[in-house]
């Protein structure tokens, strides 16, 4: 049962996109430990104004 | 991460070890298992064929009077199933050849942005809701007037041979091309002139899809201030929403959306209460009315920042499209309602329909559109899915499989609208000029519309699954007794039970299928008390599919009129340019406002004449996708297998010119729109017409002459491709295409890969020990999904 909650858990965040700032921090670690991240507000935003330049596909 | 265990590495067999694909370092990066056919796995595909084969005769061979819409689900999985078995995997191995020692896009370029390796069946979500809409909802609906089997049939095997492989293979070449768009592919492969031609005819088509699903979203909230007042809420909730995550919980997005559901679940039981106060009359719009918002809606959605309603918009519309595809799907297993629809009317053969002119062949096709193969899918598939994309040999899950799931949906839609009463559903279909000239001498203008509608019924030349006239029921509670009415007392109680003011004319088939859903829904929760919230529920999904198609849609056709515009100003290439983004914006939104605002005025009904556009558009779009994909395997050198795209490119033309032709030269006036056009001129000519009709003779004249322009100019500019195309195709022959002769086309060089993960929805045996091997020995950065 609760191997179930967690694999749901896990596919909401994924799906939201929730869980991409936890990926960023672990790749950010992996790959320039000597400083730190942006915080999670910092990283929100930049990917908003990322998203303000790319056209977002939907459909009929 | 560090571990204090040893970690253990898997042991394999010398048979697995030689399936296992391994990079220069030894680390796996993929696996090639030969099919294996033990007793087990057999016994299993002839179960599901033998299911299959007992569905598929007591839909098309026994055909009773009482068909169990129960068997199209069990059809539909059952072909699904071994069509993406045996027929997707063919494809693979032909035309594809996916390998997986070489690095997708996703992996080579991982920008942490766009380029993002995700996890299979989280891009698998991604894709089918990105490719879901309101579109394969909406075709089936009406495309029921011909009965339930055509559809079935169409959806079910379409998806098979049609639209599933356009999906696939586009995503599959477009994945190879770096996810390049499929206007740069065209120009890459075929061109400058016929990429050109490509990009235009998608720019134009695009117009009038987001008029005809605008249009099906007035119809469904016209006068109905309930309707407009929860889906009006949404914008409120969105913004909202937009903030929070701005600047209270940043990124907290499941909460947020859990949120916005609640809210959203407010707004629909709300909207009764509203309706019925004295504020409902502030919500009980007009069609002209509805138009005016939506279109000054469509242009502060595009230029507004998209953190403030565009993205929370679709967290919300994809918790909605998620719901109530498992509340159908549910829904349907649980009521099995019996199909009031016959299996093929005899509109199937005339063009007296009233939903929509036109016989089988093509109209069938054009009709249905999104749920069998849909054009609108190739830009999906060649935009943002194949830059996520982990490993090549994932394609034929995401492409093929996402697109079963959207016939799927479409082969739902279609069970929920024929287990309706034949009366209910020919009744909501009809416009008004419809039912006036269909009741004909029994129409009177003092009449109320039920009695009017209950009239045409009368003399509608269609018969029911008894072969009789069919006749308008509706079971429904009164005083707490069940009673069956009929008659316009029967279309009075549907419009009671789902807290319409009417549902007589509410054309363009989402309120038909709203109907049909409270209908399946009530009887698994809540019963008639709930049956309004159900319709309600249902207009809301609808709603909120077409509106952030709306928006999403009118974002990149400002971007590419930009880019457009920006080869003469370069300055309009600047998204950033605050002036240059509000012109481009207003332009398109009063393309597809003023398409839009003509289909709501239009006096023969809006969906009626402007649908087969669409579907002709859309369809179109396809036979540029699929031409495109042509070229590409020839170039491949693939020609014994270039019939897999060929089949469907072939159908699909013959299809669209078809329709195209008979809208064109027709002189049935109610398929030609020139045939209309000329006729109508010939009467306001005559000096007989005044007031009402006359205006409406001059709106005819108006509307016929842009429906008919574009119709032309649609299909001249897709055989202008195909002509540039199949110019393509003999330059490629003859520099010995297909004779082992290297030809050049527009894939990346290899670049080598070094990330593992399975292929397939779930992981095998082999596969999950691989995985295992590959947890310990395999690069951190890819496995943390790598952003940066």
């Amino acid at each position: 049962m609760r191997k179930v909650l967690r694999a749901v858990r896990w596919y909401v965040r994924e799906l939201t996109g929730e869980a991409a700032y936890d990926r960023y921090v672990a790749a950010h670690a992996a790959r320039h430990g000597d400083h730190p991240p942006l915080t999670r507000a910092q990283w929100w935003r930049a990917r908003d104004d990322a998203r303000e330049r790319v056209a977002h596909e939907s459909c009929c | 991460m560090t571990t204090t265990r040893e970690p253990q590495l898997p042991e394999y067999t010398p048979e697995e070890q030689a399936e296992i694909l391994r990079d220069d370092a030894g680390v796996p990066v993929g696996v090639v298992a030969k099919p294996r056919w033990t007793p087990a796995k057999v016994a299993l595909w002839v179960a599901i064929s033998l299911v299959g084969a007992l569905g598929w005769t007591m839909l098309a061979i026994v055909r009773g009077e009482e068909v169990n819409t129960i068997w199209f689900v069990v059809t539909a999985i059952a072909t699904y199933t071994i069509a993406y078995r045996f027929y997707a995997l063919y494809i693979q191995r032909r035309i594809m050849r996916p390998d997986d020692t070489r690095a997708t896009p996703a992996e080579r370029v991982d920008n942490g942005r766009d380029f993002d390796p995700t996890d299979r069946r989280v891009l698998y979500g991604h894709h089918f809701a990105a490719i879901a809409g309101a579109g394969p909802l909406v075709g089936p609906v009406l495309a029921a007037q011909m009965g339930y089997l055509p559809g079935t049939l169409w959806i079910i095997l379409g998806v098979v041979v049609a639209g599933g492989v356009q999906d696939m293979l586009v995503l599959f070449y477009s994945m190879r091309r770096g996810g390049r768009s499929l206007g740069q592919m065209a120009r890459d492969e075929i061109g400058r002139f016929g990429g050109t031609v490509a990009i235009v005819v998608v720019l134009v088509m695009l117009m009038i899809v987001l008029a005809v699903l605008a249009l099906v979203c007035v119809n469904a909230l016209a006068e109905s201030p309930w309707g407009v007042f929860s889906v009006g809420c949404t914008i409120p909730i969105a913004l909202l929403m937009g903030l929070y995550l701005r600047f209270l919980r940043p990124g907290r997005v499941t909460e947020v959306s859990v949120i916005g559901f609640v809210a959203l679940i407010a707004a629909i039981i709300g909207g009764r209460w509203v309706a019925e106060s004295s504020w409902g009359e502030l919500f009980h719009l007009t069609p002209t009315t509805l138009v005016v918002c939506m279109v000054i809606y469509g242009f502060f959605a595009a230029v507004l920042p998209v953190w403030l309603l565009l993205t929370p918009r679709d967290y919300l519309s994809t918790f909605m499209k998620v719901g109530t595809i498992v509340v159908l799907a549910v829904g349907i297993v649980v009521v099995r309602p019996v199909a009031q629809m016959p299996d093929v009317t005899e509109f199937a053969f005339n063009t007296e329909g009233p939903v929509f002119a036109g016989a089988l062949f093509p109209f069938l096709f054009i009709t249905i559109a999104c749920g069998a193969l849909s054009g609108m899918h190739a830009m999906v598939s060649s935009g943002t899915t194949p830059k996520m994309i982990q490993k090549e040999s994932q394609v034929r899950m995401i492409g093929y499989g996402g697109m079963l799931m959207e016939s799927f949906v479409a082969v739902m839609a279609l069970a929920a609208a024929v287990s309706l009463n034949q009366g209910v559903y020919f009744s909501m279909n009809m416009s008004p000029a419809a039912i006036q000239s269909t009741a004909g001498e029994d129409y009177s203008p003092d009449a109320t519309p039920e009695e009017n509608a209950a009239a045409a019924i009368a003399n509608l030349n269609v018969s029911d699954t008894a072969g009789n006239q069919p006749e308008i029921t509706w079971d429904t509670v009164v005083d707490g007794e069940e009673v069956t009415l009929t008659g316009p007392a029967a279309l009075e109680a549907v419009a009671t039970d789902v807290g319409e003011p009417s549902v007589v004319s509410r054309t363009g088939g989402a309120p038909t299928l709203a109907v049909g859903i409270a209908n399946i829904m009530h009887g698994v929760v809540g019963g008639k008390a709930m049956m309004s919230f159900w319709y309600h529920f249902a207009i809301m999904f609808e709603a909120l599919f077409i509106l952030s198609a709306v928006d999403a849609v009118t974002r990149v056709a400002r971007f590419q009129l930009g880019d457009a515009i920006g080869n003469a100003v370069p300055r309009f290439r600047d998204p950033s340019w605050r002036l240059g983004s509000w012109l481009t914006t207003g332009v398109v939104v009063a393309a597809w406002g003023s398409l839009l605002l003509m289909g709501v005025t239009d006096p023969n009904g809006g969906i009626r004449t402007l649908f087969p556009l669409f579907g002709i558009a859309n369809q179109l779009i396809a036979a540029c996708a699929l031409t495109v994909v042509t070229v590409m395997v020839v170039k491949k050198g693939y020609l014994r297998w270039v019939w897999i795209p060929l089949v469907p490119l072939v159908l699909d033309t013959a299809t669209t010119f078809t329709a195209s032709y008979q809208k064109i030269f027709s002189t049935d006036l109610a398929v030609g729109y020139w045939a209309l056009h000329r006729a109508t001129r010939d009467e306001i000519a005559t000096g007989d017409l005044t007031g009402q009709a006359l205006a409406d003779a001059e709106a005819t004249v108006r509307n016929t002459a842009i429906q008919g322009t574009l119709s032309i100019a649609f299909v001249v500019l897709v055989a202008v491709l195909m002509a540039t195309a199949l110019a393509a195709v003999v330059r490629a022959l003859r520099a010995g295409a297909g004779r082992g002769a290297e030809v050049p086309n527009s894939e990346d060089p290899y670049a080598p890969s070094h990330l593992y993960a399975p292929s397939g929805l779930g992981a095998d045996r082999l596969e999950r020990k691989v995985e295992a091997e590959y947890a310990v020995v395999g690069d951190p950065r890819l496995m943390a999904g790598g952003s940066h």
